[in-house]
């Protein structure tokens, strides 16, 4: 199994690419690559957990919605994630997203932060499928 | 898009040809040294060209000397859209609504702070929250949250954080008349209130630094500027509350985009016609984020002045000479072909640099023009630097907001280690505290380009003229 994510080289900002056998694997992993940004994740316990369920009409903005929820989540609550689940379904007209994010509240004395990531951007995202899925997209730091 | 591609015009000036791309409306225009040509990445030009796609574009798709990578607009990009026939699009501005840098003059000299700046930033990062998971100390409920984000710098004078004169040096006087609380969402709302007075992280800072070279004597004079001198810069933005506004609107207006049927080569570049709703709900969205910023600003700069008074005397003065706003979408009248046209100027990582006379600016400014202040590196110098006539006739009055990355972080922090680029530093007299010591490496000067060569520029083109140069003493980073 190849890695999870890698980051790719961007002067100013964060890219990432995410894999995953599934799609609802290369969300949780995108997921991971964004706070794996601003944080080694490996240093967040996992202690609460948020629902998250997100409607939209295209798979993009369901990414693009599914990671500025969590972005919202730290932000405003102050909770950083290290882990994932993500369950995607498609009817005729919508995609729906029922996950979850774990993790703890945010503890300064504990936790080393890089820099903040400000948000998902639509800019070269690309989720495709060839043997598995691969979502390419740029954060704003 | 192939470097190429470029066409030079003249020393300083190179322009990407309108038929690069299908899409371009107008053709696109680059202020850059030769040398600064080859760092810019390639695909800052295509970028560049993107913009040129946007409906009614006036001129030129414009980038600034600093331009680097950015998403949708690159940073340092400006483009004038008829406000008439075009469009508003919040990538254009940035998540970062209005992150602005201004600058504080104090009746200190060098030699009465040098030995103590240590200690002084010590004081300054205890007194103004940063870095990420900081918390507001201001404890606003919804209510207030509504005022600070309608009225701004002007909010915080009320309250008591600084004095009238501080508004009065902001550009539109600290306060977008066009906000309007109803058209922000809850949840920008929710990262709003624990957020205002907290500086942030990533290139955000508090600088204590000192004037070693005045370069405009009367520009000096007018802005109060003289040589030893120490002044104080802070660079922030609108926090969690402007990233949230952005989110939200850039996912709207990627589906207004679609339903009006304009074509734009990069989602990024979303966008919606200038008299839909869409378009002026964001532009309400947006005056509230700049607001918030302004506010955050004044609210920081209040807490300077404390913490100043306190390390050395009640007497000590920290004085406003102007804050620029980096990441905004502005309504102004400029002269297209001959003719006065309404303009929705976005600016984005691009400061406005209004030339003499002009209405916008502080009466005791006119004569010499906007003060523009451009922010070096934690080892490098900043300046302060004066709006031009060739500005409002070339660059719809803007100029460069910074020198630009030209490393990542992630190979910043490759090549440098926090700890040693803060050694080095300290031996060259500035003092720099962080978090932790990977902001340091993140941040470290060599990850940047030369703020000199950048502003340089700026000057010799004539879009901004060098009036002062700010030497870093000390930096307290979040």
């Amino acid at each position: 199994m190849k890695k999870p994510y890698e980051f790719l080289e961007h002067t100013a900002d964060s890219k990432f690419k995410a894999y995953g056998e599934t799609i609802e694997e290369a969300f949780e992993n995108s997921a991971k690559a964004t706070f794996d940004t601003m944080i080694d994740i490996s240093t967040v316990k996992q202690k609460s957990k948020k629902k998250i369920e997100l409607e939209t009409e295209n798979i993009e903005e369901l990414l693009y919605k599914w990671i500025s929820e969590l972005i919202y989540l730290f932000s405003a609550k102050n909770i950083v994630f290290s882990n994932f689940n993500v369950d995607i379904t498609k009817d005729k007209l919508k995609y729906k997203l029922m996950g979850e994010a774990i993790g703890e509240k945010i503890d300064l004395s504990k936790h080393v932060f890089n820099t903040e990531v400000k948000a998902i951007t639509y800019h070269n995202l690309e989720i495709k499928k060839n043997e598995k899925y691969q979502i390419i997209t740029l954060l704003d730091t | 898009m192939k470097k190429e591609k470029l066409k030079k015009i003249s020393d300083l000036t190179w322009e990407i040809p309108q038929n690069t791309k299908d899409c371009m409306n107008v053709p696109g225009r680059i202020y850059l040294s030769d040398e600064l040509v080859n760092i810019v990445e390639e695909d800052t030009y295509e970028q560049i060209s993107n913009m040129a796609c946007l409906p009614g574009v006036q001129k030129y798709s414009l980038a600034m000397p600093e331009a680097h990578l950015g998403y949708g607009f690159p940073i340092g990009g400006v483009a004038a859209i008829d406000i008439n026939d075009g469009v508003i699009s919040p990538g254009g501005v940035g998540f970062d609504i209005n992150c602005g840098v201004r600058v504080l003059k104090t009746n200190l000299t060098v030699d009465e702070v040098k030995d103590k700046s240590k200690n002084l930033i010590d004081k300054l990062f205890q007194k103004v929250p940063s870095g990420v998971g900081s918390e507001s100390k201001l404890n606003l409920n919804k209510k207030q949250l509504n005022e600070v984000i309608e009225k701004g710098a002007q909010w915080a004078v009320k309250e008591g954080y600084g004095e009238e004169e501080d508004y009065e040096h902001c550009e539109e006087k600290g306060k977008f008349d066009a906000a309007d609380s109803s058209k922000v969402s809850k949840k920008a709302k929710n990262r709003g209130i624990p957020q205002l007075g907290t500086l942030g992280s990533g290139n955000h800072f508090l600088e204590v630094q000192y004037v070693d070279e005045i370069i405009d004597q009367e520009a000096a004079q007018a802005f109060g500027l003289k040589e030893d001198q120490v002044t104080v810069m802070v660079h922030t933005g609108s926090r969690g509350f402007g990233h949230q506004v952005c989110t939200d609107y850039v996912n709207k207006l990627e589906k207004a985009t679609k339903n009006y049927g304009i074509k734009i080569p990069d989602k990024q570049l979303a966008c919606a016609p200038t008299d839909s709703s869409e378009a002026k709900n964001y532009f309400a969205a947006m005056a509230c984020g700049a607001n918030y910023a302004w506010a955050n600003r004044q609210v920081i700069t209040h807490w300077v002045r404390e913490a100043f008074k306190n390390f050395f005397n009640q007497k000590t003065e920290l004085k406003l000479i102007y804050d620029v706003a980096h990441n905004v979408a502005k309504k102004e009248t400029h002269k297209v072909n001959g003719k006065n046209k309404d303009l929705l100027v976005h600016r984005k990582g691009a400061t406005r640099a209004f030339g003499p006379e002009h209405p916008e600016i502080p009466d005791k400014y006119s004569s010499v023009g906007q003060p523009v202040m451009i922010p070096g590196n934690m080892g490098a110098p900043s300046f302060v630097l004066k709006g031009t006539k060739f500005a409002m006739e070339n660059t719809f009055g803007s100029t460069c907001h910074g020198a630009g990355r030209k490393m990542s972080r992630t190979q910043a922090k490759k090549e440098y280690w926090g700890g040693t680029v803060q050694d080095k530093l300290s031996k060259k007299g500035i003092y720099v505290r962080a978090t932790h010591g990977s902001i340091i490496a993140e941040e470290a000067p060599g990850a940047y380009k030369d703020p000199t060569k950048v502003v340089d520029v700026a000057h010799d083109v004539g879009i901004s003229k060098k009036v002062a140069r700010l030497q870093p003493m000390g930096v307290a980073k979040g």
